[in-house]
């Protein structure tokens, strides 16, 4: 039996939606690629391809009263879909070269205003904290950032201070093994960035981020107890950047093989392989997904 | 000058926030200490931790953490114990001063700063920067440099009500009054006061007498005000007429003042301690000059060096002296 199976099985929408999400992020991003290609952005693209089960998993979790906090563009798609932003007022912005992406479209969607240098966002997350746990709001902001940004010396202050002030904040850190070009094992010292956060005795884990099933109940549980501790928590979700760092970048610097094992480990096909499995979906219905996706990304471009 | 200008900020910040509860002070030793210079003192007793919140050494995160607050609803108010680690802050100052411009429809985004500069204290080449320079270059900022305790407390008021990005730079010797050291008496500016204390972008005019020409305008900001008045009283003395310009807000600065004061004056002496390429004068030079072309106009900084420790510093920052003989080669 797989992990999560029983609850595909009594949840079968719950992964059917989470399959089109992440079908439709794959295919938004596919198409911004092809425009790239075609000379007609004014943004550069940062692909999230191989990692949409974490974007599309936290944001099926989350409540819609909580706040995101992102880092601009940076691996976002899956979280704009997942957070049901209309798409075309992201192209807009990608394509009318506008400071951000429409600002009241994404706030509405609960973001926060999107942080520019990466990890820049770990002070403004502690800010939305201090503010929904004075008003009493029962909000967490999730804060998302990657293992580059987890380098910074402002990540041990903000889980510090998130700690010591007991602030609302799920800390994701989307693993995906590259800062840019350097490679998990050059870039931190320690076994894990989930150890990190432990020492600053908050909970803390690690979970498998390709897996958007056990991305979305994971995170579901780290929800609902900063929710109920008042505290906050951390979660690394180890996944892994199919592509470049960003569209038209050099990608060079890893092995095929590398990139042939995560592969294999594809967060759509393997929920494709449970749905399969479990006979939730079958060949007609998962390609009426793709077809449903297509449509509604060509409408929009 | 009836209270201390620590005094004045410490009952700002009271009033400030006991007219309104989603104010919050953030910063290092603001709790049980009172601020490193007694700024904050009695007001963790009396708003609680949750709103007088002591942090650990973060001043990569104050800046950051006051803009989420404010994008969140609250008010905040980061003290930066000495803006010599300003520096490690600007990252952020900068993000809160861009996103009044790309997020300011749709998020309040209202970060007030205060923190102590400047030397004429003995702290020496680590704790006297009085640079400005770097800050007058974040986008939207707002930056005051308060010489009279009721500006200072005007100022810390009026900034929180009126949102966007405020620096309130306090001047380290105006903090730490009395100091043995000190080299120019403050009670010489005990019977003067702001002459618009309730408009906070408006220069002061020292003294507040009517129009007419002069033979010397001062215009300075912060603690080299009094130095102005004291070399403004030796200049009188001596039948030399002056007026000191007291800018208070020093980006932007008040640019209709300084222009009417300066066109009725033979000359006029820019004042700062800090280098030129460093301050903000050359810039007020530069608008002097386009507006009156023919005027005849000085500037007197610190020297392009470091500050030495104790009594040496005189070496460096600007004096009496120097002003006094810079306004007389205008009038020669």
């Amino acid at each position: 039996m797989f992990r999560n199976g029983l609850r595909l099985l009594r949840e079968p929408e719950l992964g059917l939606r989470l399959y089109k999400n992440m079908v439709r992020a794959r295919m938004f991003e596919r198409r911004l690629i092809r425009l790239a290609q075609e000379n007609k952005l004014q943004w550069p693209i940062y692909p999230s391809y191989g990692q949409e089960a974490c974007g599309i998993g936290v944001s099926a979790a989350a409540a819609e009263r909580d706040l995101f906090l992102l880092t601009l563009n940076y691996r976002v798609i899956p979280y704009v879909v997942g957070r049901n932003v209309g798409l075309q007022k992201y192209t807009d912005a990608f394509f009318h070269c506008l400071p951000a992406p429409d600002s009241r479209e994404f706030f509405d969607k609960g973001f926060a205003p999107f942080s520019d240098s990466l990890g820049a966002h770990f002070g403004l997350a502690l800010g939305w904290g201090l503010a929904f746990k004075s008003s009493g709001a029962d909000r967490v902001c999730v804060c998302v950032f990657g293992d580059g940004a987890a380098t910074r010396g402002t990540f041990h202050g903000a889980m510090n201070l998130s700690a010591l002030l007991g602030l609302p904040i799920l800390w994701v850190c989307e693993t995906n093994q590259y800062s840019v070009s350097t490679p998990r094992s050059l870039l931190s010292a320690a076994s894990s960035f989930a150890d990190h956060a432990a020492s600053y005795r908050m909970r803390s884990s690690a979970v498998d981020g390709n897996d958007v099933l056990e991305v979305c109940r994971r995170v579901k549980k780290e929800l609902e107890a900063v929710r109920k501790d008042a505290k906050p928590a951390f979660i690394e979700l180890m996944t892994y950047r199919m592509k470049e760092h960003a569209f038209g970048d050099p990608d060079d610097y890893r092995s095929v093989s590398e990139q042939e094992r995560w592969e294999k480990r594809d967060p759509i096909g393997m929920l494709e392989r449970k749905l399969r499995a479990l006979r939730v979906a079958d060949s007609r219905s998962l390609a009426a997904v793709h077809e449903e996706a297509f449509a509604a990304v060509a409408a929009i471009i | 000058m009836n209270r201390s200008y620590t005094e004045a900020i410490n009952a700002a910040l009271r009033d400030v926030m006991r007219d309104d509860g989603s104010v919050i002070l953030l910063g290092e030793d603001i709790g049980e200490l009172g601020g490193r210079f007694g700024a904050t003192q009695g007001l963790l007793a009396s708003f609680g931790r949750a709103r007088v919140v002591d942090t650990p050494l973060v001043e990569d995160l104050l800046a950051g953490m006051a803009l989420g607050a404010a994008n969140g609803g609250l008010k905040p108010i980061v003290e930066f114990v000495n803006a010599d680690f300003l520096a490690i802050a600007l990252d952020d100052l900068w993000r809160a001063g861009l996103w009044q411009s790309l997020y300011g429809r749709d998020f309040a985004s209202g970060v007030v700063v205060r923190s102590c500069f400047g030397g004429y204290a003995w702290k020496g080449p680590h704790l006297s920067s009085a640079a400005v320079g770097h800050l007058i270059a974040i986008p939207n900022v707002k930056l005051f440099a308060p010489f009279f305790p009721d500006d200072a407390y005007e100022i810390v008021r009026r900034s929180v009500r009126e949102g966007g990005l405020t620096v309130i730079l306090e001047h380290r010797a105006l903090l730490l009054p009395g100091i043995p050291y000190e080299p120019y008496d403050l009670g010489r500016a005990a019977d003067l006061a702001s002459s618009h204390p309730g408009d906070i972008e408006r220069a002061s005019v020292l003294p507040n007498a009517a129009a007419g020409l002069r033979d010397i305008a001062l215009v300075s900001y912060s603690y080299t005000s009094l130095v102005c008045l004291e070399a403004a009283a030796r200049l009188e003395a001596g039948g030399v007429t002056t007026r000191v310009v007291d800018m208070k807000a020093i980006w932007p600065f008040d640019r209709e003042t300084i222009r009417s004061v300066a066109a009725e004056s033979r000359g006029v002496v820019l004042v700062e301690e800090c280098a030129p390429h460093a301050g903000l004068m050359v810039h007020v030079e530069q608008d002097l000059r386009r507006a009156l072309p023919n005027i005849r106009c000085a500037s007197v900084h610190a020297k392009d060096d470091v500050v030495p420790f104790g009594d040496r510093e005189s070496s460096v920052l600007p004096s009496a002296a120097d002003i006094i003989s810079a306004s007389r080669s205008l009038l020669v």
